[in-house]
């Protein structure tokens, strides 16, 4: 394959491409659905190609195929395609220098999810629904287990060669308890297929979902009957699997570069972040809010060794006590504002070229035991479980909702609990209102499979490390009084 | 591209090694696409993908197994791996409503699309749009090809073929104070394809939005243009998703024949619409039926693959959603779910225009699109989002100012009871054809500031 890829990296540059690189991945996926009890579907996939990206004069071209016998045919399109860029290219593309690399990364793995025998998935997710399916008032239950194996070759026209094998593993449980007044649902560990790392199956085994299973039941009944949350102006706590969700949409997505540089305007946004804050340190957050990029954090869902441009992982500050210190960039990107990558540009699949991604976007512990955290509020509440979220396209404004919330009053949770939380805010000044983070005890990388951008659409998996974390003054409810 | 010979052989040979009954699926999609930003090119990019999916079914057993290798002996490792799952598991649940002799007309191509849209001619058509800019102005967007073909088959001998391309642009321009304007377009026929009008649309907007103000936050007569009609109506439409309605989880769930929203609300899955982008099967192999989903407000019919019909007891609608990768057709792209998916939405317009309905406004806000709808809560059709590239207060008949983006968060069943005026003309934004439409009563609930 070495020399196979080499020799199509010089094909490249014989066309008269100024560098190249190419990606070549074959990606093994396993996904097992329960539902009432019953098997919903267990599918499997495996995907092969390969993704060339041509430079040119200043402008990209990228191909991809899955036919292994043209590989010089997809390179000509793209360096056709880096030509027709030419066309429309007042900036030329410029990539900071890397070193070349010769080197091999793999996910450290202890079970290797497809040697298990799908039996004894289907036993573990059984289980879940019967425990969960047991409890007066369930009308729904529903359980899933996802598995996911990525082969990388990266090659490059400098002389780079990386190999990669990554695995993904990760599960869910959901019970809903439906009347007639409507519906509540509660998941565990999060909505939406649960939670995954890029673990073994291992990673599974320790969420021990089974034993999870009647407390959600349980809680989904409960909050049929609980009341409507309050509104108003409260203190909370976000539990890490909310925090997942607010440090993904509310800095992840902002902190990107080719957003702050515009190339995401016509959809999935830009950011209110500016390039030039950078040197001025904005303020986005109080001294409680340090946040890294760390591509190397164990378990992560965006850990590797090398991006998919051939840059090391890294760990990058991009908030320290509330000011703005970095973005996560790419070669093209970082050149435009004076750095140098720190390896955050990501193809999904084969089949699309990089572009800036998160990877593990972490807010560091914080000093503070749990019950301190409580202790320090009146009147307020604890959210978890991530139900329905939005944000502008500067990510300014979000809203986010739950899936229960917990009544602390005068220091102390009541046992109280809310249905259809809802909490808003602005992103800079919700974060200047956070004024304490739950120590390491209680830290845990959360994250997502599905983090969308791009046109073409592209899906990554990206990682989310935090602890329970406090908020003043945060709007709950959506009454539209101000 | 998989011609329907290729596609057909390889539903022959899936058939044959497997030792169970089998359907098949063929996804064949290229994607040619030319990103642009800050009036330049960002990405460009071609690719071909295909995507093999065999479901094999035995007694109440199911598995299904896929891959973007057909050569022949992938296409037996398919087929063995697929009868291995089946093997392995424990009796199931699963239902097959039997395929009827139904006949599927051929899909229409036009392929004057590729010939015209190939690299240099989407760069081209970017290039003529961005230099109509003055300084100051700035433009980011897309304009791609997408190449779609879908093949059918099954054990019973029953093989449906599709091909078809079609072209998507769409631009947002920006003026460097931040002000915003959207345009877009999707075609299937190239006379219809106007690149050059909808990035006029968004110049325009973008020009208009230049020195916003704050609004308050409140209940608003609201005027939405077709782009931000169709956002709304994704909400609606998952709502009638088969599963979605059994579950529990939609606020169609156990109403059927209820008037749920306003007289004048008919909304319908219409494939045989030439104005939407069509597919006359769906992924179990059924004819697309065109269907009356909500009738002047009354709620007639919600879609169901072959699995929810079974549990509902009802034939299946056709509309049938393949695997989430196996297409780009739009409907794919932004959603997928099991219980069948209306992507054919086509909304009755009404006797207005877009500026009558400003005219007849008092006080109002006009929203062109909006951004990141998400349900709040799914039961009471409760959904939020915000507004964005191009948002302006009207006041006593005109627009006054462009607004800075405000959020909204308000139940579908309430919006589309509220709707007092429909545009006459519809525009198509991805498979659905829409009106622009006066709403009354909607709920801001929150801005930027």
């Amino acid at each position: 394959m070495r020399e196979r890829l080499a020799e199509l990296m010089a094909y490249c540059l014989r066309l008269g491409a100024d560098c190249a690189d190419i990606r070549v991945k074959t990606i093994d996926t396993e996904s097992v659905s329960l539902e009432n009890s019953e098997i919903r579907g267990i599918n499997s996939d495996r995907s092969v190609g390969y993704g060339i990206r041509v430079f040119l004069d200043g402008s990209a071209g990228f191909a991809a195929a899955s036919d292994f016998d043209s590989m010089e045919k997809t390179a000509e399109r793209a360096f056709k395609i880096a030509k027709a860029s030419g066309m429309l290219q007042t900036r030329k593309i410029a990539l900071t220098p890397k070193p070349v690399v010769v080197d091999d990364y793999a996910t450290p793995v202890e079970i290797d999810p497809f040697t298990v025998p799908m039996s004894e998935k289907i036993a573990l997710l059984m289980a879940c629904e019967e425990a969960m399916g047991a409890v007066p008032g369930v009308t729904q239950t529903s359980s899933s287990m996802d598995f996911r194996r990525e082969d990388v070759v990266y090659c490059d026209s400098d002389g780079s060669y990386i190999t990669q094998k990554f695995c993904q593993s990760g599960g869910g449980i959901s019970a809903t308890a439906a009347g007639e007044h409507g519906a509540e649902a509660r998941s565990y560990p999060c909505a939406n297929r649960g939670a995954h790392a890029r673990a073994g199956y291992e990673y599974l085994l320790s969420l021990r979902l089974k034993e999870h299973a009647e407390e959600i039941a349980r809680e989904s009944v409960q909050l049929l009957n609980a009341p409507e949350c309050p509104t108003g102006v409260y203190d909370l706590i976000l539990d890490p699997g909310q925090m997942t969700m607010q440090i993904h949409e509310s800095i992840g997505h902002p902190t990107e570069l080719d957003r702050v540089l515009g190339y995401e305007a016509a959809y999935a946004g830009t950011s209110f972040v500016r390039a030039g804050d950078l040197r001025d340190g904005l303020a986005y957050g109080s001294p409680q809010v340090t946040v890294v990029a760390d591509a190397t954090v164990p378990g992560g869902l965006g850990t590797f060794g090398y991006d998919d441009e051939g840059v090391k992982a890294a760990s990058t500050l991009l908030l320290d006590k509330g000011r703005l210190k970095n973005f996560t960039t790419s070669r093209d990107t970082a050149g435009q504002i004076g750095l140098l990558s720190n390896g955050a540009c990501l193809a999904d699949g084969w089949r699309h070229a990089p572009l800036v991604r998160m990877t593990n976007i972490n807010l560091l512990p914080g000093a503070y035991e749990l019950d301190e955290l409580i202790a320090g509020i009146e009147d307020g509440l604890m959210l978890s479980g991530t139900k329905s979220w939005s944000i502008d396209d500067k990510r300014i404004n979000f809203q986010f909702a739950c899936e229960i919330a917990c009544e602390i009053k005068n220091g102390k949770r009541t046992g109280r609990i809310f249905k259809n939380a809802i909490y808003s805010g602005i992103t800079t000044q919700f974060w200047a209102n956070c004024d304490g983070v739950a120590n390491e005890k209680y830290w845990s990388m959360g994250g997502t499979p599905f983090c969308g951008k791009g046109q073409p659409d592209q899906t990554a998996r990206v990682g989310h490390g935090s602890s329970p974390t406090r908020f003043r003054k945060v709007k709950v409810g959506v009454g539209d009084a101000g | 591209m998989l011609d329907k010979n290729r596609t057909r052989e390889i539903v022959e040979k899936l058939v044959s090694y497997t030792g169970n009954y089998a359907v098949v699926n063929i996804y064949d999609n290229g994607e040619r696409l030319s990103k642009f930003a800050n009036s330049q090119i960002v990405h460009n990019v071609e690719t071909e993908d295909v995507l093999v999916v065999l479901t094999v079914y035995s007694g109440k057993k199911e598995a299904t197994c896929s891959a973007n290798l057909y050569d022949d002996e992938s296409l037996k490792q398919l087929a063995a791996k697929a009868d291995g799952i089946l093997d392995l598991m424990p009796e199931g649940a699963c239902e097959r409503f039997p395929l009827g002799e139904e006949a599927v007309p051929e899909s229409r191509n036009d392929s004057r699309l590729a010939e015209t849209f190939d690299v240099e001619g989407r760069v081209g058509a970017i290039r003529r749009c961005v230099e109509t800019l003055e300084a100051g102005f700035s433009a980011a967007g897309i304009f791609a090809l997408y190449k779609n073909m879908h093949a059918f088959g099954n054990s019973d001998g029953v093989f449906h073929y599709h091909y078809a391309d079609y072209v998507h642009f769409d631009t947002t321009v920006t003026h460097e104070s931040g002000a915003t304007g959207y345009g877009g377009m999707t075609a299937t026929r190239l006379e219809d394809c106007d690149a050059e009008g909808a990035f006029k649309a968004a110049y325009d907007k973008a020009r208009a939005a230049v020195n916003p103000v704050y609004a308050e936050v409140g209940a608003y007569t609201v005027i939405l243009e077709p782009a931000a009609v169709d956002g709304l109506l994704r909400f609606v439409a998952t709502g009638l998703n088969g599963d979605n309605f059994l579950s529990g989880m939609s606020y169609a769930s156990g109403r059927l024949g209820q008037k749920l929203f306003g007289e004048n609300f008919t909304l319908r899955d219409d494939v045989n619409n030439p104005e939407t982008i069509q597919c006359f099967f769906d992924a179990e192999g059924r004819r697309r039926t065109s269907i009356t989903l909500i009738e002047n407000g009354t709620l007639e019919q919600v879609v169901h693959d072959g699995k929810t019909a079974f549990r509902a007891g009802v034939r299946p609608t056709g509309h049938a959603l393949g695997s989430a990768r196996g297409s780009s057709h739009p409907a794919n792209m932004v959603f997928y779910a099991s219980g069948g998916y209306p992507i054919n939405l086509v909304m009755d317009g009404g006797d207005s225009t877009l500026e009558e309905m400003i005219a007849s406004t008092k006080k109002g806000i006009l929203v062109t699109h909006f951004h990141y709808m998400n349900y709040v809560d799914p039961v009471t059709a409760q959904v939020t989002g915000l507004t964005r590239d191009g948002t302006f207060l009207i006041e006593d008949g005109k627009i006054k100012a462009p607004i800075h983006n405000m959020r909204f968060t308000e139940s579908m069943l309430d919006a589309f009871s509220n709707i007092s005026a429909l545009s006459r003309r519809r525009e198509r934004f991805g498979t659905s054809l829409v009106p622009a439409v006066k709403i009354e009563n909607f709920h801001f609930t929150s801005g930027q500031k």
